[in-house]
């Protein structure tokens, strides 16, 4: 009788993860590049899209070997939280077989006690090491903190067990199954996660995977109407610039080779800014035309005379109107520039609003007194407004060239 | 918008800048740099801890 599927995996799980030790501590040594591809979504959402490309080392290859013409790859380490609208797809873009989190976790066990084994080179065991490694294993998104804490008690006495066990008690490899590993490969997976703390500038996207392959790229996709003015890639906790990226681009990629120096904490710091074209310089310019017409006419003109006649009076006001729901009602605005523009947007409706009621007061032929009052603060608002637009469309990036 | 967001200038240190940008830390763990362990070494290890398992085993 031939074993089934689950039966084979046991059998093999000792051999799989005599490969995987070989494979995971020469991480650079067989994959030649990770290529990561960070989509903005939104101000809450990232799709981050990651490509892996590597070659199976010839003498691992047997190792790796589930069955009949098939093989289990680790790509990467993922934290064990549920994972949104995950895909793992091959060069021709067809979905790849995952092994099951429990399916991994037979080869894990064994990759502990593997790297527990070396680290004690001969010593005795001091520790209750089966029902540790059970416990990492088993370890759920919130258990983390209590078995750490016991992996920690182990550390001196053995330091890299320890250090691998912390990192597969808050992760599992992820591990496709492909049937073919005689040639390089490109396997890909993507998933959405949150952006914690939405921040309408300033993002930081985690790289924990730039040092996990001989070449790292990671690139982003600005949305639309929006430019990147810096993206560099820096180390969190020491604040240094491990790689400095260009400057007001809309598609920055950065190539990255990581050397011998650690970083704790890597990650693509992005500095965004809207382009001036789609919004600032139109808001800025009915702005100032606004301010104009409120204070030459606040400065210059019979208010009071012309509130005799109401026609001259609500034309201003329907004009301006319709200027200004043209550049605030914009449909399909990215949700991110929608959030960065929410300020000035607000800003111009102020001014149009001191438009409107400066109008009204005229066409209802208000007292003198409410004239003056109405279109003397409309004109102030309004340069102050065109003044904040103009800083703005100053500071902003000029509008990419797209085809 | 607030008088911060309108002034807002390059932090002069970079330095724990993840916790005040909006992040996106990956989903993706770092694996700690271990020794590299060959693939005789590793059999040799995997060999040596089911004994010990076995005889734990036994022993209970």
């Amino acid at each position: 009788m031939q074993p089934w599927p689950g039966e084979v995996l046991e059998e093999r799980a000792g051999e799989i993860a005599v490969g995987f030790a070989a494979l995971l501590t020469r991480q650079a040594a067989w994959r030649h590049r990770r290529v990561e591809r960070i989509d903005v979504l939104s101000h809450e959402q990232v799709r981050r899209s990651v490509s892996v490309d590597f070659t199976v080392p010839r003498e691992h290859r047997d190792e790796l070997r589930l069955g009949d013409g098939q093989w289990a790859v680790p790509l990467a380490v993922l934290d064990k939280r549920k994972l949104v609208h995950f895909d793992l797809l091959g060069e021709d873009g067809y979905a790849l077989p995952l092994m099951r989190s429990d399916e991994v976790q037979l080869i894990a066990r064994e990759l502990l006690y593997m790297v527990l084994d070396l680290d004690l080179d001969g010593a005795d065991l001091d520790f209750d090491a089966g029902d540790l490694i059970e416990r990492v294993l088993a370890a759920g998104p919130g258990d983390g903190p209590v078995v750490s804490a016991r992996v920690a008690e182990v550390a001196d006495r053995a330091p890299e067990f320890a250090a691998l066990a912390t990192t597969l008690t808050s992760g599992f490899l992820l591990c496709a199954v492909l049937t073919d590993v005689s040639r390089r490969r490109v396997v890909k997976f993507a998933y959405d996660e949150p952006l914690g703390r939405p921040d309408r500038f300033s993002h930081f996207y985690g790289t924990q995977g730039c040092t996990e392959a001989a070449s790292y790229h990671v690139e982003l996709a600005v949305p639309d109407g929006m430019r990147a003015r810096s993206a560099d890639m820096v180390d969190n906790r020491t604040g240094g610039l491990l790689l400095e990226g260009p400057r007001d681009s809309d598609r920055p990629g950065l190539h990255y080779v990581a050397g011998a120096e650690a970083s704790d904490e890597p990650g693509l710091r992005v500095r965004y800014a809207t382009e001036r074209g789609g919004f600032l310089v139109p808001a800025m310019l009915v702005a100032w035309v606004i301010a104009a017409e409120l204070g030459f006419a606040a400065l210059f003109a019979d208010l009071h005379g012309i509130a005799t006649t109401g026609g001259p009076a609500v034309a201003v006001l329907l004009s301006i109107s319709a200027v200004f729901s043209s550049l605030v009602l914009r449909a399909g605005e990215h949700p991110l520039v929608q959030l960065v523009l929410a300020p000035y947007r607000m800003l111009l409706g102020t001014a149009t609003g001191m438009a409107v009621l400066a109008g009204a007061a005229l066409a209802f032929r208000g007292s003198p007194t409410l004239l003056d009052l109405t279109w003397g603060i409309g004109a102030v608002v309004a340069v102050v407004v065109a003044g904040i637009l103009s800083i703005e469309v100053a500071r902003a990036p000029a509008t990419a060239k797209r085809p | 918008m607030s008088i911060s967001d309108f002034f807002r200038r390059e932090p002069k240190s970079l330095k724990g800048i993840k916790e005040r940008s909006g992040v996106a830390q990956g989903a993706e763990l770092a694996l700690p740099a271990l020794k590299p362990i060959t693939g005789e070494q590793a059999r040799a290890a995997l060999k040596r801890s089911r004994a010990r398992r076995e005889e734990a085993g036994g022993a209970a």
